[in-house]
């Protein structure tokens, strides 16, 4: 077994051992010269002046009257919904007096059961983002709501709709239906279209997966676990046929993919094929995998991919069919909106765009840009002033959905959207901009009760708004037959596959640093988009990393630096899109290349596509390296394989299911790279707490999404750093995801993916190094940071084996990214009438505004010190806490196993993450620690680390595992 | 070979070097003295908006904390009442009690616009350390223990140094400080005993965190 993270730790070259060898790469141009550093020094001895002041004087302002509710320090939790790309989940909303600071699922709905995915834990920061657009405008200048932009809208309004179109996304909300059939009826000749520009073809019917219930699953160029449809609920139901024990019954996943996703890094088959070959489904493995789906019956299911022709999906539901499988139901698509052709149908004069962006994505339906066109008069509304927003006459400025009205029909649950905050820059919720086109006058909140009455005739409305469900009865609806359709195939040539990106999905996340700096779940690339290419057709192209390419389709061109990754099918290239925006905000307008011209009106996979070296070279910034642990050592002059990870099939692990237990390096051996070799005479202090905190982390169920990474991210107030500073190796996450490949470079890989964080080691090497007592253990079992006595001398991230320990070089937290000095980016002053945010209180709006967005019980970290996971501690001592207070003055209970849950946990959709008291057998952690899996990360050394991890197994199919060889 | 020192040199080195040891005896004992929040924050006393007096309200009229700090039983803040509070008693078209007061204009004010009357903060503790009310008047540490004699109070003065070392001599020895959950907020209370003390922190299972997460997050 040998596992390696990057192309470069395969070959073992200088460039893997420059992060493998050392813990603080080399600062590169951080470096300040000898004017920067007097600069700075002049600087600090102001700052030393300062200190000697008296504290400044600060002020307790009340409420002028106090909502009941509110306590001032405590959180409350309304429910709410996200919704992307027509999709809705559950959400609860935690506020602190009145203030959304951290995005949780909610438990009660079906779609995500309290679970959410990197995107939706990163929304809060968009709420927060100063970037966001403020005024109405009118061809670019402020202009007057009550003067001039009613009138327009009561003038269309009395028109019969003539040449009038509204283009929005792809909706869910029984309400916005509502609004929309008003204004048919105000206006009779309005075109009301939808356009996802990640789904331009839309089929007529959807298919609906229940994965809990298949257990042989076979996708076809699809990515249910990561950025298709339903995909949280995907992960769960995959996870619940994953057994894990030896001997149980195990779900079987089969991948066939171009490149590599989420998916396929889960897959216990994956075949490397070109996108355009996929549909024919031919082969032998292909034949192996319909055999063992036939053998499943009603519990097989195949899935066909989102950007896959229609005739694809055809003979996915033919087999589905025929199989008469359980876990898939075919329905009709619950829309009242007409097909993007009726654009052309007639000229367009005046295009309303609600919460789209045609101006970067139209170029994927003819009729759509060709209306963008011809349109006299675009009225957008949107977040951002985006590309479209510069095209249109009228901007007007949208809420965020954490400041609206609104509701979402997930298949039949209805869930409310509602206001946590009041706009904070004004703006018009797509409601109210709605209701007014439709010429309705109540209030959002009534529109949604209405459209709640409606559905759910002798409802309770507070009920529903309260738990943030209600069960609707769903109208049968036969779904329309299957369409034809396939992808021409030519041989020899490159093709090129367009995805969704895990960042920025199709460019609406843009400006989002929290995900721009979330490495890409597959190819671990921050803050940029690649070409993603074989290793050898890399090498046939003779491109290393960073060289830009030239891919030229029959729509357009794109340059784009290559990223050479493994697992990837001959002759095929994968750019993901949204990136490179020119107006997408002041982060995402430096972020990647655009794409969308190249893919054009020709579809999701391309053929005949020209690919040429260009003689330039961009710098990617991907973490795939950093923070290397490694796998090998030297023991008595023996090299022996650490076994970071442990993996093994199902065959073999329900023989011998000790087995993980054996692998790896045994004892702590003499003369072993071990600080701690085991002295009789040094014992671990016993704790006296009776609480132990633990983790295990089971990687048979992560799949490597980053909702965890994210969700750390918004509850532990985790500064972002930039491209430059990821580059050498700074970046802050406390939980980072490595992923480790298995198998030849340019053959077949598999793919295990090991969340690492603070292990939070009972002898901590980290400790005992720290001049200043600045980490040290609690009684708890926890290591500790503290931040107030850190010095920076760095010792304990250099001692640190598992190397999670991170270093604010700078004051992150206060140096934005963000560099104009206007930073509005010549937005027009706002009238302070329009919203919560008023730049004249605010000293530096910039930093001031992002402060909002942090969690008040965890210390923003400054300059100069170590930070790492602290397991939630400020979760762990709330419960505590509480326990304390409930008990007054009797004995208080232990706190109950699943109270604590980090924020890792709380988030993770497999149920991979379990936290909790090791000193409790009977915890859900105590289980998992001692499952027949369960082993420790370098173990010899002696730390005895706090957290276990599970080891991998596979399910293969024995009939491939032969003709394979060695298995997937 | 010509002399590189001019000949008092050695002299001047004397006088330097204690120059220099006194200056820094001198800081060092400054700095011990003046720096610490004992010095800094005891007696600190701002002016207030409104002239509000605890001895007349809880010393006099012997109103219970709880009347205006209503979370403090619950939460981690003890919160400061909202105008509201005041206004049942004092608003114009409820009970208007003083309702001539000039010491009352800005309440009036606040009453008029609906702006809250900004308070000045007395008690703070540093950003990085998370003080929890809820948890000490539960478990029986009174108000009085940190904030003083607040019910004779006429202007809020900061009674204690509120530093770590000070929190911690009571997390060490909590004995003094706990006291029957009646008497919590009863801030004249003088029966308070290490033994009394000792038999509730048995009964009750007392032990305050003296690691560093009990307080630092």
């Amino acid at each position: 077994m040998n596992h390696w993270r990057s192309l470069d730790e395969h070959a073992q070259n200088d460039e893997y051992r420059k992060w493998a060898d050392r813990e603080f790469p080399d600062f590169g141009s951080a470096r300040a010269n000898r004017r920067d550093f007097i600069k700075g020094l002049g600087a600090a001895l102001a700052a030393a002046g300062l200190i000697s002041c008296r504290r400044p004087d600060t002020r307790i302002v009340p409420y002028g009257e106090s909502p009941p509710e509110v306590v001032p320090g405590l959180p409350l939790y309304y429910a709410t919904t996200y919704v992307r790309g027509g999709q809705a989940m559950g959400v609860l909303a935690e506020t602190h007096v009145g203030r959304p600071i951290k995005l949780e699922g909610n438990p009660l709905h079906p779609a995500n059961a309290g679970k959410l995915d990197a995107f939706a834990q990163a929304a809060i920061l968009d709420l927060y983002d100063p970037d966001r657009s403020r005024r109405l405008l009118l061809d670019g200048k402020a202009a007057d709501w009550e003067k001039a932009f009613l009138p327009t809208i009561e003038a269309l309004r009395e028109s019969d709709g003539t040449g009038v179109a509204i283009l929005s996304g792809r909706t869910c909300s029984p309400a916005v239906e509502m609004l929309r059939a008003d204004i048919r009826k105000a206006m009779p000749k309005v075109r009301i279209v939808e356009w996802e520009p990640l789904d331009p073809n839309p089929l007529p019917y959807e298919a609906q997966y229940d994965l809990e219930k298949a257990d042989r699953i076979l996708a076809l160029d699809a990515d249910p676990l990561g950025l298709e449809d339903e995909a949280t609920r995907h992960m769960r139901g995959w996870s619940q046929g994953r057994g894990g024990d030896a001997g149980s019954s195990m779900n079987r996943l089969y991948v066939a993919e171009p490149h590599l996703t989420t998916t396929g890094m889960a897959a216990d088959h994956r075949l490397r094929m070109r996108a355009s070959e996929i549909g024919r489904m031919a082969g032998p493995w292909f034949e192996a995998a319909l055999a063992d789906l036939r053998s499943a019956g009603k519990r097989g299911v195949v899935i066909a991919g989102r950007r896959q022709p229609p005739g694809v999906h055809a003979a996915a539901r033919a087999i589905n069919e025929s199989l008469q499988s359980e876990a898939v139901r075919y329905t009709a698509r619950v829309t009242e909106a007409e097909p993007l052709a009726s654009l052309a149908t007639s000229p367009v004069t005046t295009l309303i765009v609600v919460d789209a962006n045609p101006a970067l994505t139209a170029m994927g339906s003819p009729a759509l840009s060709q209306a963008m066109e011809q349109a006299q008069t675009i009225i957008h509304l949107g977040a951002y002033r985006d590309e479209t927003a510069r095209r249109a006459t009228w901007h007007v400025p949208m809420a965020h959905w954490l400041e609206s009205w609104g509701d979402a029909l997930a298949r039949n649950t209805l869930s409310p959207i509602q206001p946590m905050i009041d706009p904070i820059f004004g703006g018009k919720s797509e409601l109210e901009f709605l209701a007014l086109l439709a010429g309705r006058t109540e209030s959002p909140r009534e529109l949604v009760e209405t459209s709640y009455r409606k559905l759910v005739p002798n409802g309770d409305w507070n009920r529903y708004l309260h738990r943030g469900v209600a069960v609707t009865t769903p109208a049968e609806r036969e779904a329309p037959a299957a369409k034809d359709g396939m992808a021409p195939l030519a041989e020899g040539e490159y093709e090129i596959c367009f995805a969704a990106s895990s960042s920025v999905w199709d460019g609406r996340y843009a400006n989002n640093a929290w995900l721009l700096e979330s490495p890409d779940p597959v190819t671990k690339l921050v803050w940029d988009n690649a070409a993603i290419i074989g290793p050898a057709d890399a090498k046939a192209l003779k491109v290393e990393n960073g060289d830009v390419l030239k891919i030229s389709t029959a729509e357009g061109a794109v340059q784009l630096p290559a990223m050479i990754l493994p697992g990837a099918a001959p002759k095929s290239i994968q750019v993901a899109l949204g990136f490179g925006r020119e107006y997408a905000g002041q982060l995402g307008r430096h972020a990647g290349r655009d794409a969308y011209p190249a893919r054009g009106a020709g579809g999701d996979i391309q053929m005949a596509v020209k690919v040429e070296k260009t003689p330039r070279y961009h710098p990617l910034a991907t973490t795939q390296q950093h923070w290397t642990i490694e796998t090998h050592e030297v023991v008595e002059g023996a090299v022996e394989d650490r076994a970071l990870i442990r993996s093994t099939d199902k065959g073999t692990f329900d023989e011998s299911p000790d087995l993980f237990q054996h692998m790896g390096i045994p004892e702590p051996k003499k003369g072993a790279h071990n600080i701690f070799s085991p002295d009789p005479s040094y014992t671990v202090p016993e704790n006296e707490s009776p609480h132990q905190w633990g983790m295990a982390i089971d990687l048979t169920r992560c799949i490597g999404c980053n909702a965890c990474a994210v969700a750390c991210q918004s509850e532990n107030n985790v500064p972002i750093v930039g491209k430059d500073e990821v580059i050498r190796g700074r970046e802050m996450s406390w939980i980072r995801i490595d992923r480790f490949f298995e198998g030849d470079p340019e053959g077949d890989v598999s793919v295990v993916s090991q969340p690492m964080l603070c292990q939070h080691c009972e002898n901590a090497p980290c400790e005992v190094v720290c001049p200043v007592n600045a980490t040290v253990h609690d009684d708890d079992g926890l290591n500790l940071m503290v931040y107030n006595r850190c010095i920076g001398t760095r010792y304990c991230a250099n001692n640190c084996p598992y190397k999670v320990r991170r270093f604010n070089y700078t004051d992150y937290n206060k140096n934005t990214l963000r560099e104009s000095e206007d930073p509005f980016d010549g937005d027009p002053a706002p009238n302070p009438a329009d919203g919560l945010f008023q730049p004249q209180a605010f000293q530096n709006p910039l930093a001031e505004m992002l402060a909002l967005s942090k969690n008040p019980d965890v210390t923003v970290r400054m300059r100069g010190v170590m930070e790492k996971c602290t397991f939630c501690v400020q979760r762990i001592q709330a419960a505590k806490i509480q326990q304390k207070v409930d008990a007054g003055q009797t004995e208080p209970e232990l706190v109950p196993d699943g109270d604590i849950r980090t924020a890792c946990e709380q988030t993770c959709a497999t149920d991979a993450i379990v936290f909790g008291n090791i000193a409790d057998p009977t915890s859900r952690v105590s289980k998992a620690r001692a499952h027949q899996r369960a082993y420790k990360v370098l173990d010899h050394l002696n730390v005895r680390p706090r957290v276990s991890y599970l080891g991998r197994i596979y399910n293969p199919n024995p009939a491939l595992a032969t003709e394979e060889g060695e298995g997937a | 070979m010509s002399r590189v020192f001019p000949p008092r040199s050695r002299e001047y080195f004397r006088i330097a070097v204690f120059v220099l040891a006194s200056v820094g005896v001198i800081a060092i004992a400054a700095i011990a003295y003046y720096a610490t929040p004992a010095y800094t924050r005891v007696g600190y006393a701002p002016r207030q908006p409104i002239n509000f007096s605890h001895k007349l309200h809880v010393g006099g009229l012997g109103m219970d904390c709880r009347h205006c700090h209503t979370h403090v039983g619950e939460s981690p803040h003890a919160n400061v009442p909202s105008m509201q509070t005041c206004l049942n008693c004092h608003g114009t078209r409820l009970g208007n009690v003083a309702g001539g007061s000039a010491a009352l204009r800005h309440l009036r004010e606040a009453e008029e616009t609906g702006r809250p009357v900004e308070w000045a903060r007395v008690h703070k503790v540093p950003d990085y350390a998370y003080f929890n009310h809820a948890v000490h008047v539960k478990r029986g540490v009174s108000c009085v223990s940190c904030h003083g004699r607040i019910d004779e109070m006429e202007v809020v003065r900061h009674e204690e140094p509120l530093s770590m070392s000070w929190c911690l001599e009571c997390h060490r020895n909590p004995a003094p400080h706990v006291r029957p959950a009646d008497k919590v907020y009863d801030l004249a209370w003088q029966g308070s005993s290490e033994e009394i003390g000792r038999q509730l922190i048995e009964q009750a299972g007392i032990k305050p965190p003296e690691d560093c997460s009990g307080c630092h997050r």
